[in-house]
């Protein structure tokens, strides 16, 4: 090999670096040289030194702090937007199930929303039915256009309890609600006011997240489908 | 997907162990490092892209947390801690000639490095990066990569070849 054999061409030789001419010219240049071949040993030695310094905290199982700081509910509640609190009640489920749809009651009669039996049968409840959350959606409502973004997905027993938001100009108030159903059959269990600025997504006050809260947990709803599962379920090879 | 970025994340715990104990150099505060990546790792799993390495996208959060941390506590990082020195020369006299040197003084050593030389080394030697991954996790060239890497061995293989040099003096200079 022409010229000098730098510390970084032996080095990478060492590492598996070098491309295979590269390769093949520098060990060629230690095989005919005591001192470039010395070089090589340094690298190759205090990778291997490097290397089995740290082998006994490879080999060491990881606190189980950190395992449940990855895998807890807690974990959970971070990486779902919006947070969804278990709560603890002494409530009966029917109980529970009447604060929830009270507290919805409360909603429509102050904000003149439009009535569960509206969304109910408005494009609404549909587009339930398929757009995976995140990916907002267009909805008509009468003469009014509408956004509506599923915020995320439960399993429940017979199907899926969607938390979504519906925003646009055409209402007079944001909304958040749940749905649930099943293939194309879908209802508007909840619908409340969100107080945050129409469309955005600014949490909805602490009594009605807790509503929301309260509603899932009776449906014994499970934990928040993954992106992956979303596309599975509502995207648009699921139908 | 989500269970599918705890598991990997879970999975690589050992290594997210390895690298912060290259940052901070206490056990204690290494898992707690370890803890703030994986939270914030999964608060930002949006931005991971299925496909792309893991290991690579969490070392870097990890390093550049700490290096916010850092800055924010204190205006410099020791380049050369002192008592990391003390400890070894205090130790030395306890080796017998035929020992080693145990993989706690190397661990030492590997400490007494530039913060710089000692993540890319670790990258590289402990967690088996490629050097363009190792350049991605530090956000510097390859280049930089592997002058920073040629200089951290030099200089481990220097300061491995003192202590058991001092040591084997002692009788009659065989390593």
């Amino acid at each position: 090999m022409n010229g000098k054999v730098t510390d970084e061409m032996l080095m990478a030789y060492v590492d598996g670096e070098l491309d295979p001419g590269a390769h093949e010219e520098v060990r060629r240049a230690i095989e005919g040289n005591v001192e470039i071949a010395a070089r090589a040993e340094m690298f190759r030695k205090t990778r291997n030194v490097a290397k089995a310094a740290f082998a006994d905290l490879l080999a060491t199982t990881p606190p189980k702090r950190l395992v449940d700081a990855i895998a807890s509910e807690n974990g959970a509640k971070i990486v779902r937007f919006p947070a969804r609190r278990t709560i603890a009640t002494t409530l009966p489920l029917a109980a529970s199930i009447a604060i929830a749809f009270g507290l919805a009651g409360y909603w429509w009669g102050q904000n003149s929303m439009p009535s569960p039996e509206i969304l109910g049968a408005s494009p609404v409840a549909a587009a339930l039915s398929r757009n995976p959350a995140g990916e907002p959606a267009t909805v008509r409502l009468g003469d009014a256009q509408a956004t509506l973004t599923a915020l995320s997905s439960f399993p429940v027993e017979g199907g899926y309890c969607r938390m979504f938001e519906l925003s646009g100009d055409g209402l007079a108030t944001a909304m958040r609600g749940v749905g649930c159903g099943r293939g194309d059959d879908w209802t508007i269990d909840i619908a409340v006011a969100s107080s945050g600025e129409d469309g955005g997504y600014a949490p909805a006050s602490a009594g009605l997240t807790e509503s929301i809260d309260i509603y899932l947990d009776a449906k014994g709803a499970g934990a928040p489908l993954s992106d992956e599962e979303e596309q599975r379920t509502f995207g648009d090879e699921a139908q | 997907m989500t269970d599918d970025l705890r598991n990997g994340m879970i999975v690589l715990l050992p290594r997210l162990r390895a690298f912060a104990r290259s940052l901070a150099r206490s056990g204690d505060a290494a898992d707690d490092l370890v803890q703030t990546t994986c939270e914030k790792a999964l608060r930002a799993r949006d931005a991971w892209q299925p496909g792309t390495r893991l290991d690579s996208w969490m070392f870097r959060i990890m390093r550049n947390h700490w290096i916010d941390t850092i800055r924010r506590r204190r205006p410099e990082t020791p380049i050369d801690d002192p008592e990391t020195h003390g400890d070894l020369l205090g130790e030395d006299g306890e080796h017998n000639a035929q020992s080693r040197l145990a993989l706690a003084d190397v661990r030492r050593l590997i400490n007494a490095l530039p913060e710089e030389q000692r993540s890319v080394l670790v990258l590289v030697c402990v967690e088996e990066l490629s050097y363009r991954d190792a350049a991605e996790v530090l956000e510097v060239p390859i280049g930089t990569v592997m002058s920073r890497l040629s200089r951290a061995r030099r200089s481990l293989h220097e300061a491995m070849e003192g202590t058991s040099g001092r040591v084997a003096g002692a009788s009659g200079g065989q390593r």
